[in-house]
Formats: C-alpha cells, structure tokens, sequence
C-alpha cells in the first residue's frame, strides 16, 4: 500500500512539474523583442493576450495529456494478462468518478472561456481615434488605401509604429482572408461587404502578410509584407508616394492616362507589375516589342495584335511558365477604343527593340 | 423474387436478392451524368443519359411496387420473417425530421436573405405583389380541405367502408392535382410578368421554396394514386394499411409547410 | 472477396455468384460491399494525399506536374473523398454488418432500400470521380464555399455538387433505415440500456445524418442555381456569402460527429473483450454519444469566428464549442478506467484501439484551443487546424475503423489474418502519423496556411519531414493489403468466437448463417458480463444451427 502510495505521489509530483513548466510560458512575452520559437513574434499589442490563451490552455491540455497516458501505461503494464483465460474484475462503474470527471472538465472550460472572453473583449474594442486603411482583396493580390491620404499600393503595407490602425476589410471577386500572423489577427474579406479589424504595431519590421482563405489557383502567392516603421519614416513614405503619382500622372498623354483607368478598374494590376517585378502574370515594363517564348516552344514578338488577342483570349498564346489563369475581356468589359489605349499606356512604359 | 412468390409455408427460403434497387440507385446516377454532359456541351450524350436514367429508375420502380404488392397479397415480408406491424409507417415518422431540417434550412435562407437584402420583396426595382391572383387562396384550400378528406378516408378505412374510403381518397387527389395544377398555372402567370428565378433576390428564393414544396406535393400525389390503385385489388384490409398510414403522414406534413409558406412568403405575416 | 463466403450454413456451403452480390439485399453482404467499396476509395485518398505531400516537399516547383491549380484539385478530392466515400461508407459498412446481429434481427428494417442506398453511393463516388474522365476536377476544397465555387470554371463544381448530392441521399436513407432497425427491430429483451454501445453510437450517427445532410443539399442546390439558373444567392451584387457558410457547417458540424461517434462506439466493444471486464461507466458512454450528438447542432458558427459573422455570436459558439468537450473527455477518462483492473489482452484490435484513444485525446485537446474565439483568429485556416481534423479523423476515425476491422473480420469471412502483420501496421501507421501530423499544430502556429500550394522557404525542413512520415504511413498500408491477400488465401479458420465475446454477433458461426437467428434470442443482461467470479467461458458453441441450448452464462437462451 505504501508503496503504490508513493507511487501515486511520485507521479502527481512529474505532472505539476510539466504543467509549471508549460505556465512559465504565460506571461513571458510580456518583455519587448521576444522571439519565442514558438510563435511568431509579438509585433502587435494584442498579440500578448493571444499568446498567453495558448500558454494557459497548453499547461492544461499537457496536464490532462500526461495524466491519461500515464494512467494507459500504467494499466498496460500493471493488469496485462500473464497466462490464457485470466479474467478482470466485474465491475461496472463509480458514480462518484464520474460526477468528478464531468465536473472538472467543465468548470476547467468555463474558466479557459470567460479569460477568453475577456480579451475578446479587447479584440474588438476599436479606438476611435484610429488611422484607417482601406483593404482590397482580389485574386490574388492585396490592394492598400490610406484614406486621410488618399495614397494606395499594392501588396506592400506601410504602418506607423504604436499607432491604432483600422482595417476596412472588403474583396473584389471571391472570400480572401487577410491575415498577419505577427500581429495575431485575421479577418475574412467579403465580396461587396466590409468588415474591420484592427491593431497597434509595438515592433518596427517587416511582416509577412498572407491570404488564409482558398480563393483560386493563385491563392499561396496571394501574399505581401507590413512594413512597421516610425512615425517620421511614415509620414516621407507618403509624402513620396504622393510626389510619384503626380509626376506620373503628368508624364501620360491623355490616352495612355484614360488607358490607366481602364486597367485600374479591371483590376490587371492584380497580377501584372509595371516596376518589372513577377507576380501571376508577366510584367509590363518594357514588354513592349519583346520577343518572348511561349509554353509550346515557339516564339512570339509582342506588338498590337498580340496584346490585343491576349486581352480577348488569353489562354490562346500563354507566355512559358506563366499560368494560364486570365480572365476573358471581352469588348462588353473593355471596348476596341479603350484598348487603343491600353495600348499606349503599355507602350508608355518603355519598349524593347527586338530583331 | 421467384422464391418470394412461393408459399407462405417456405418463408425459411427468403429471397435475398432483388433486381430492382441498382437499376433506380444507377439511374438517378445516369440521369445526373447527363446533366453533366449537358453543362459539358455533349447535348446528344446528355438526352441519351437522361432518358436512359429516368427509363431505368422508372422500371425499378415499378419493379419494386410489384414485388412490394405480391408479398403484401401473399402476406410475406422480403426477408424478414415476423411482420413489423407498420414498420413503414415508423420509417415515415423517421424520415419526416429530415424534411423538417430540409424546409427549415430553406426557411432560413429565406429569413438570412430578406435581412440581408435591402427592397427584398421588389423586383426590378417595382414592389412585388405575389397575392395579386387568387391563385393561392385557390390552392391552400384545395391542400387543406385534401388532409381533411384523407383523414376521413383513413377512418372509413379502419371501419371496414371500402367504397366511402375510395371516393375520399379519390376525392384527395383530385384536389392533390388541382393543387399542382394551379401552382403551375401560377408560374407560367409570373413568369409572363417578368418574375422568374433570376429577376430578384425574392423570386429566387420564391421559386426554390416554392418549387421544392411542389415536388414534394406531386411525390405525395403519385403516393396516393398507387395506395388508390391498389385499393381496387383489395390489398389494403381493414387492420393492414400501414401504407396507407405512411402516405397519409406525408400528406400532412406537405399541407403543414404549405401553411408555413402561405404564412411566411405569400401573406408576409412572419 | 466472393470466396468462400457462405450464404447459409444451414443449407450447405452455397457459393455466392456475382448476381448475389450486385441484387443482394442480405445486410451482411450489403455491409461487406460497403466496407469494400470504401477501402477502394481510402486507397484513392490516400494516393492523392500522397500527391499532395510530394508538392509540398518540392516547395516551389511543379514536381510530377503537380501545379498549383492543380494542388487545389487535389486538395479538394483528398477531403471529399476522404469523407463522404471512405469514412461515412465504411461506417455504413460497419453498422450493416453487424448491427442487426448485435441486437438480433434477421435483417435490417428496409432490405431493398438498404441496397438502394448502397447503389447510390456508387452512383454518387462515379459523379464525383467523373471529372478525371469528363475533364475538370473541383477545386474550391471540400466544404465548396461560395462564390469561389460558383465562380470557379469548368465542371469541376458541377461534378462535386452532384456526386455529394446523390451521396446525401444515399445517406438519408440509410440513416433512416438503421434508425428504424434499431427502434423496431431488437429482440426479446434488448432494452435500449442492453443495447452494445456501438449501437447506441450507431443510432446518434444515424440521426445525425438524417438530420444534418438536408442543409447541406439546400446549400449546394442554391450553389447549383446560381452556377446554372443565374439567381445570386451567394455571389454577385447581392449575395450572401456568409449564408452558404452557415448552411454548410449546420451540416458541416454534425458531420464530424457523423464520422467519429461509430468509432467510440467500435473503441467501446473492444476494450471489455480484451481487458475481460465490463466497461466502466456504461451509461455515461452511451448518453456521452448522445449529448454529443445532440450539442453538435449548436456549435456550427465555430468554423466561422474569422469569417465576419456578427461579432457578439462568438462568445455563445465559443461557450457551446467547450460544453461538447465535456462529454468527450467523460468518453476518455471512462475508457482509462475501463483498463483498471481488467486482464489485458493485446491483440491486434486492443492496440489499435489503445491507439486511437491516445491519438484521440489528442485531437480532443487541441479542439479546446481552437474553440477559444481570440486562439483561433490566429490559427483558423492554417496547419494547426489542419493537425486538429487529421487527429480526430485520421488518429480518431481511421484508428477505430482498423480496430472494428480486425475486431470483426474473423466474424464477416470466418478466416482469420496474421496477428503479428496487424501490428506491424499499426506501429508504422502509429509513427508515421506522429511524423506527418504533430509538427503541423507548430507550423500552423508559427504561420504556415492551409490549402497553400507552395510554402515559404522557412517552412523546408519541416514540410520534408511531414512528408518522409506520410510515405511512412503509405508503406503501412501496403502491409494491410498483404494481411488480406494472405488472410484470403491461407488465413486459418477464426472460428465462431476468437475472442471469447458476449455480444450477439459472436454466438453465431462465422460467417453468420443467411438470416442469422433460427430463433430469435432472449437477451437477460447487459452485453459486457465479463469477469464473473465463475472464470471464463468456452467460445465457438454452435449457433444459427437451431438446437436449442439455454446458456444462462452467456446470458443468452435460445
């Protein structure tokens, strides 16, 4: 009896230990700068509450994990028959037991759920005097609008540091869902509905930014970075931002300037760059008079007729290693004038001379 | 099948085996494909894999009845040796729950929707009137008054009446038809108006609500007129009707969520 | 799988002819042809899961063709597949077979519509797999939210919609036909509290599905519509995106009920068989199933906390979500207890079952995180989740499957498989599923999302690993198939009760006689009497064979 006394004490005692071990976790990442290999990094004010609910429920989840395979092994070991035809006990059940172990579980879950419930709380309480930005998302890019200053850009999310930032969260075509694993914060974009989310930046960096709802062939590609950055360093972003478009804006004869709402309304920027940079579709500095290389092997000059045909049916000549997921413009989305001057916008961004 | 047939006596040599169930469960697949085929632009194969579908569940079908109606006359079950009294009337009351959660799930769509759209009951913009004809009136008294004949018709039943029972069951589907008939009628009125599936949000959910209740009406009303044919082969007797009672418990429930429509999508009370 | 098996044994060893097999309507062989089918269908699954792993481990590139449309494809076909035609089938199976013995019936209730069912699942497997020949697979993942899967070209969501349509239906009536089996059917004596408790767990599940799949055929119908009819339930202007969403996780939830709760049942005949003791706590297990089933209907919205819902129904979804996981831990902490002193025994069902119920535990512990709203905002729709399912459904599911599989083989072929083979399965099945699932809760925390065909350089290594161990878990399989072949062909008579078992099934002989009781017996206590001070029992007395023997022991007289 003493024995299995001990016993009993020697194991209750390894478990306190794994579940004390489990809680030093909890409320570790109170400190700045921490980079727990077991989540990403805090970067928002919110991300503490959140990383101490998977401390919390950890310890307790491991608790009841050791205890019941303890008990397993344990049994295993203790009642295995040792010779053919051995028989157990007839006994049916404890009454007592089983109130005990409803009970327990369930005061442990009320508990886990109202501490939830509390940053909850804090989740969805909004400051008022947040910056608000304007997300759009679409297949399969990230559109940003910093509505007090009317800049925009795509895939790349500048922030200021220990700011209140509201999210207005909205999508084009199909649910995406924009998500920030540093920040601890996620919310689905629906098409023609907003809904908001919101956070305060405590780290400076740059942050992953990813879609974590399917939304097409291109759905892992849909990605993009939060660049945290001091209050200063935001405001000459948007300065600079605000300086590039003015002189764009003026460097376009009156066509290619219609050209660019034309594509600004169909959304081409989605997948093509006009920096030089890759994304689903090929990109448009310099495209064109390029000779390009298409899937089948065979080799293409890009001039009138082809962009036109690419516009009204993609998939009929797929430049190599592109995929060919591009929607059909037909004249009832872009008509033959307005294409003209698609046209001259593309060919405002440089041509190449080819043989 | 042949060996159902035989004697009461040689029920020991059940048949386990029926030809029936995989041309009806392979039918409904063939009938699928052919949509498929459709929406593919292999018109041809698509005709082909819907009548071959229909003809195939139409044969199990009739297949099945048959058997069903031979083992009733030479009172032996498929299989099973003891007759569960009104165990079809059980799988009735079972299967009822499902259509429950079936209307319901549309029900709610239909509350998810009208909160969701703002000038939900318009269409094209012109507010929609679906009382306008007295169409409905017309058809919630012939579904009605149909559940009232059909409860008498089960009564005259168990008193032995037969020929009270076949009028009042033929008088059920009478206005069982009437019911269909007038909803169609009422359809092809709408669509002349210009309200269809695709013209609102309203005619969508309209359409499916109403259209999914009318399929269940017109299933109920092919029920009866089986019971109702085999009543003139005197199957059903006065203690063994659990058929009947089956269909009668469908009928019911077809007129209830009537009511719930009539309530909800017609009069708008809810 | 035809050879040898008998029809009946009382008129001599009639070999079945393959218009026994496609016209039967005989539960037993209705059940053999589901289980059979289904495992056609888990081999299916599992290639493409293979498939899926390869992807992920050549981040980056289009190993084997596999590209990124095409990984959406796959992912999608892996869980439907997965889902409605390996595990709900092979419960089907599993409930066919041995349910209307367990509770002494001859048959089920509807033996016509039982094959009908059967017939339609092939029906619905064929609309599914059509897209491979048709051209245009789905590829919105298996819960098919709109409007991707309604903007999404080609016939692959026409194909989906259809195939789990005609599945729906298949189920509702075979949900139907085992509730009224179950209700109408049992023995003289068969009280509900001496029903087996794969029974009980069988009569939840059945009313889950005739209960849950209607949402799901309204909110694929009204995807159908809007595909084909131009109505904008779900997409366009006007649409209500989040609608499908509740439609189809009203369903969605209870489903997973559907596909777990056979499995505690499974777990819960085994244990007392091979600890010879009766289960602890036998009627906090069977009304555990049922508040599960019943509180499964109240916890949909938690697949939904990021989705936009309104904000204040989180709370009441998170609080339902935890309340499930009460009768669920009751389940586990009354199966340890079971175990406390029994007599073990460790054959081959016994450890699967030991397994499932570690794997379980789980699955269960990581739903307590996911069930707290402000946790799961950052890990919905990664790994994490993806770790979660795999180890309720995979550790969970396919773990008992196993389990009743070679608990009852012996008693559907009368021959029995190679003990030692069966372990080896279940412990390279056991590592490789730890390999592949355990690092997924981290990746997911650390921000690797679902559903993404190509992953950050970060996540390498990792995502290799995972991979090594779901080949791991492949070859596993490959050792399952060889126990068949060699259980088919050289397996040893299992005799009628290999393992000395009380419940009904095992006083037959195996493979039962064609309609199972002469007569029907008489049931006088509960199905777990082991360890009764007068020492075991002699198994394998003669059954369906008519004599009448009373064996006031076995509890049974006839």
């Amino acid at each position: 009896m003493a024995q299995s006394t001990k016993r009993i004490k020697s194991i209750s005692f390894f478990l306190l230990l794994i579940s004390f071990f489990c809680l030093l976790g909890f409320g570790q990442s109170n400190q700045p700068q921490t980079s727990s290999p077991l989540m990403p990094p805090a970067a928002s004010t919110i991300s503490i509450d959140v990383d101490n609910i998977y401390y919390l429920i950890l310890a307790v989840t491991s608790f009841f994990f050791f205890l019941v395979v303890f008990l397993l092994i344990y049994f295993i070991i203790k009642y295995r028959a040792k010779k053919p035809g051995e028989e157990g006990i007839n006994f049916h059940g404890h009454m007592g037991l089983e109130i005990v172990w409803t009970i327990v579980p369930a005061v442990i879950f009320i508990i886990i759920a109202i501490y939830s419930a509390e940053i909850l709380q804090k989740i969805d309480n909004v400051p008022a005097d947040a910056m608000v930005i304007n997300v759009t998302g679409e297949q399969f890019i990230w559109h940003f609008e910093y509505a007090a200053d009317g800049v925009k850009s795509d895939k790349i999310m500048h922030v200021p540091l220990n700011k209140p930032i509201v999210l207005n969260i909205e999508a084009k075509d199909v649910i995406h869902s924009f998500w920030v694993p540093a920040f601890r914060i996620k919310q689905d974009a629906l098409p023609h509905e907003q809904r908001e989310t919101w956070f305060q930046a405590r780290l400076t960096g740059e942050f992953p930014i990813r879609c974590a709802e399917l939304c097409g062939p291109g759905h892992s590609q849909m990605l993009g970075t939060v660049i945290v950055e001091t209050e200063t360093q935001f405001a000459a972003w948007i300065q600079e931002e605000k300086e590039k478009a003015n002189a764009q804006e003026n460097a376009l004869s009156d066509s290619a300037k219609r050209g660019l709402d034309v594509i600004q309304h169909q959304g081409c920027m989605g997948c093509h760059t006009i920096d030089g940079s890759k994304l689903v579709g090929p990109t448009w500095l310099g495209l064109y008079g390029k000779t390009e290389t298409l899937d089948d092997g065979s080799q293409v000059k890009v001039d009138e007729a082809y962009i036109l045909e690419s516009i009204r049916d993609p998939n009929a000549k797929v430049v190599n290693a592109f995929p060919a997921i591009m929607p059909t413009f037909g004249p009832e989305k872009i008509s033959d004038d307005q294409i003209k001057d698609v046209l001259e916008y593309i060919e405002s961004l440089g041509t190449t001379k080819s043989k | 099948m042949s060996m159902a047939t035989e004697h009461a006596e040689e029920v020991q040599h059940h048949s386990h085996t029926s030809r029936w169930p995989i041309w009806i469960g392979l039918g409904i697949g063939a009938g699928m494909f052919g949509f498929l085929f459709f929406t593919k632009g292999y018109t041809p194969f698509g005709w082909t894999a819907v009548l071959a579908g229909a003809a195939s569940i139409i044969y199990g079908l009739f297949g099945w009845v048959r058997d069903m109606t031979r083992e009733d006359i030479h009172e032996i079950k498929h299989n099973v040796k003891e007759d569960f009294k009104n165990i079809g009337l059980t799988g009735m009351l079972v299967f009822i729950p499902s259509e429950i959660f079936l209307f319901g799930s549309l029900f709610a769509s239909y509350f998810a929707l009208r909160a969701h759209t703002p000038d939900f009951y318009t269409n094209h913009g012109e507010a929609m009137n679906v009382l306008a004809s007295i169409i409905p009136y017309f058809n919630t008294i012939c579904l009605v008054s149909s559940s009232f004949t059909l409860h008498f018709a089960e009564h005259f039943l168990k008193h032995g009446k037969q020929k009270t029972f076949q009028l009042l069951l033929g008088i059920t589907l009478v206005l069982g038809f009437l019911f269909v008939g007038g909803q169609a009628y009422e359809y092809l009125e709408f669509i002349k108006d210009g309200f269809t599936i695709k013209s609102s949000i309203y005619g969508s959910i309209f359409f499916s609500l109403t259209g999914l209740h009318g399929l269940h009406v017109t299933g109920g009303a092919l029920f009866l007129t089986y019971i109702f044919a085999g009543s003139f082969r005197s199957q059903l007797s006065k203690d063994k009707h659990s058929v009947l009672l089956a269909a009668s418990v469908y009928w019911h429930f077809v007129d209830v969520v009537w009511i719930f429509l009539m309530m909800i999508i017609y009069l708008r009370w809810i | 799988m035809q050879q040898g098996y008998a029809l009946d044994n009382s008129h001599g060893h009639h070999k079945l002819t393959w218009r026994d097999w496609i016209f039967t309507t005989n539960h037993k062989q209705i059940g053999i042809l589901y289980i059979g089918t289904a495992f056609f269908f888990f081999l299916v699954g599992g290639v493409l899961a293979l498939l899926m792993r390869v992807k992920l481990a050549a981040t980056g590139t289009d190993i084997l063709g596999i590209t990124s449309e095409k990984y959406n494809e796959l992912i999608t076909l892996h869980g439907t597949v997965m889902i409605f035609m390996w595990v709900m089938p092979v419960f089907s199976g599993f409930i066919n077979f041995i349910v209307p013995l367990m509770i002494g019936a001859k048959d089920m209730a509807f033996p016509r519509l039982n094959a009908l069912s059967y017939w339609l699942l092939i029906s619905g497997s064929l609309l599914m797999m059509s897209g491979f020949v048709l051209g245009g697979l789905p590829d919105a993942g298996w819960t098919m939210y709109a409007p991707w899967s309604i903007l999404s070209p080609g016939i692959g969501s026409d194909t989906w919609i259809l195939g789990v349509q005609v599945l729906g239906f298949s189920s509702i009536f075979g949900g139907v036909n085992f509730i009224v089996t179950i209700l109408r059917m049992r023995t003289t004596g068969m009280t509900f509290h001496r029903m087996p408790l794969f029974v009980w767990a069988s009569f939840v599940t059945a009313a889950l599905l005739v209960l849950a799949i209607p949402a799901l055929t309204v909110a694929v119908f009204l995807v159908m519509f809007d595909r084909h009819l131009g109505t904008t339930f779900f997409s366009g202007a006007g649409g209500d995106a989040l609608l499908y969403q509740n439609l189809f996780w009203f369903f969605g939830h209870p489903e997973v009920y559907i596909l777990i709760l056979p499995a505690f049942g499974i777990v819960s005949e085994i244990l007392p068989v091979f600890a010879r003791k009766p289960i602890f706590g036998y009627k906090a297990i069977a009304y555990s199933s049922a508040s599960i089933g019943a509180i499964g209907f109240f916890v949909w919205a938690h697949h939904m906390f990021t989705s936009g819902m309104p904000a204040s129904f989180r709370i009441p979804f998170m609080v339902s979500t935890m309340i499930v996981g009460v009768p669920t831990a009751v389940k586990i902490f009354n199966w340890t207890a079971t175990l406390w002193r029994g007599k073990l025994y460790f054959k081959a069902p016994m450890v699967w079952a030991l397994g499932f119920i570690t794997l379980f535990l789980i699955g269960g512990l990581s739903g307590i995180f996911l069930a707290s709203v402000p946790f799961d905002i950052h890990v919905q729709d990664t790994y994490f989740v993806v770790a979660h399912f795999h180890y309720v459904l995979f550790g969970g599911a396919i773990f008992g499957i196993f389990a009743g599989l070679y608990f009852w083989l012996p008693k559907m072929f009368g021959k029995m498989y190679s003990d030692r083979m069966a372990k080896a399965h279940f412990w390279l099945t056991f590592i490789g599923f730890n390999m592949t699932f355990f690092p997924m809760h981290q990746a997911g925390v650390l921000g690797m999302a679902r559903r993404y065909a190509d992953h950050g350089p970060e996540f390498s290594d990792i995502n290799l690993f995972m991979t090594i161990g779901a080949f791991v878990m492949g070859l596993a399989q490959l050792i399952f198939i060889w126990n068949m072949v060699w259980m088919f062909r050289k397996g040893p008579v299992a005799g009628d009760n290999p393992w000395n078992s009380k419940t009904l099934e095992w006083q037959l002989s195996s493979p039962p006689p064609a309609e199972n009781f002469e007569t029907p017996p008489v049931i006088t206590e509960g199905p777990y009497e082991y360890g009764l001070p007068y020492g075991p029992r002699v198994a394998g007395a003669a059954a369906g064979g008519g004599e009448q023997d009373h064996d006031f022991d076995r509890g049974i007289s006839r």
